[in-house]
């Protein structure tokens, strides 16, 4: 019901974009500007590039609204896009720089701070460790299962669309995820 | 509906029960058949408890806050992209359809080659054109020249000879 409802009402903003009022568009930015950015960060891990990404995403589909048909779901047209942004630049970053890790590019583009939310230092350094250790599980997935966790986990999406973000089937998605949630159960299982 | 029994979700290649179960998304009455089915099944059992941990622990990894300024960008950018020359506007759609289809990335470079290639033998074509003429008449002249010059010695030859006499013929023998 919930998922109509915004089906909805994304569709109705983008195709008012269609018509010329810019201001659907400030809300659909609104409404999508930081699940965007968090799934783009979390891929590519380095938040100045993820905002790159995001801005080409929303230009993209700003660029699109006179063609813009409500064929699909807003959120998986513009996941989709944000997919394939996002895994081109991977694509690209591992050409340019062979197969050196991503996590070079977290020590060298940015540090992590850890937020300090009323806990300890050595609260908050454990927490930090362990982030550190998730961060790593998750980057050592396959690219499509980490897409496939990331919409999963963070961003709540059913199995029918992250199929169509990925362009693959329902099946094809159950079974990348199993074999994703599999690795990083092993892979993280001295943390349960 | 009221069959409370469920085949096991790992042998029958139907773990996204599980992974539902965990995520908290599986409906009440699965939920339910599940939970009756791990009572008496270690595997599922032991997979559920790994998958919400790993599924808790999951939550720690938080993302980044968003610069302030990203909307300001963002709309700078499509103002910059609005004023782009049509020309312009129309090679990208073009441009980034072609970085979407590999394969046809060589037939394009070929196509652009042979392009270049036809477009340089018609300029070829064109200016040595008038000139190859001209060459061959240089030389067809040259060799009448040379030819009637070797004529008039020839002729020169013949005119200053001196005159044979039988006697003389006897001299020279």
């Amino acid at each position: 019901m919930m998922a109509v409802a915004t089906l909805e009402r994304d569709a109705e903003l983008m195709l008012r974009v269609r018509e010329g009022d810019t201001e659907s568009f400030t809300l659909l930015l609104e409404r999508h500007r930081s699940p965007v950015i968090h799934f783009l960060y979390r891929i590519v891990q380095n938040q100045s590039v993820a905002e790159e990404l995001a801005q080409e995403v929303f230009l993209r589909v700003y660029r699109s609204r006179a063609n813009y048909e409500p064929t699909a779901k807003f959120t998986t047209w513009l996941f989709r896009i944000a997919s394939h942004l996002a895994l081109n630049w991977i694509r690209d970053r591992r050409h340019e720089r062979g197969q050196e890790s991503l996590d070079q590019e977290t020590q060298d583009g940015m540090v992590r701070q850890v937020s300090d939310r009323g806990v300890s230092a050595e609260h908050a350094l454990v927490r930090e460790s362990k982030f550190e250790e998730i961060r790593r599980a998750i980057q050592g997935l396959p690219e499509k299962q980490k897409a496939a966790v990331l919409m999963h986990k963070y961003e709540e999406m059913e199995y029918s669309q992250i199929a169509a973000v990925l362009e693959c089937s329902e099946s094809a998605v159950k079974s990348l995820l199993f074999r994703a949630y599999e690795s990083l159960r092993a892979r993280l299982a001295h943390m349960a | 509906m009221n069959d409370t029994k469920m085949t096991c979700p790992l042998q029958t290649d139907n773990a996204d029960v599980l992974l539902d179960y965990c995520a908290r998304v599986l409906d009440p009455e699965r939920k339910a058949m599940l939970e009756l089915h791990m009572a008496h099944c270690a595997d599922c059992r032991e997979m559920a408890e790994a998958q919400t941990q790993i599924w808790a622990a999951m939550d720690l990894y938080d993302a980044e806050p968003i610069s302030a300024d990203f909307d300001r960008k963002l709309y700078a950018k499509i103002a910059e992209r609005e004023t782009v020359p049509v020309w312009e506007r129309l090679r990208a759609p073009v441009r980034e359809y072609l970085q979407g289809q590999p394969a046809w990335k060589p037939v394009l470079s070929i196509a652009a080659a042979s392009a270049a290639l036809a477009l340089v033998f018609l300029v070829r074509n064109d200016v040595p054109a008038p000139v190859a003429p001209s060459a061959i008449v240089i030389d067809v002249r040259e060799v009448e020249q040379a030819e009637r010059a070797l004529e008039d010695i020839e002729m020169l030859r013949q005119l200053d000879a001196p005159v044979v006499t039988d006697s003389s013929q006897k001299d020279v023998l």
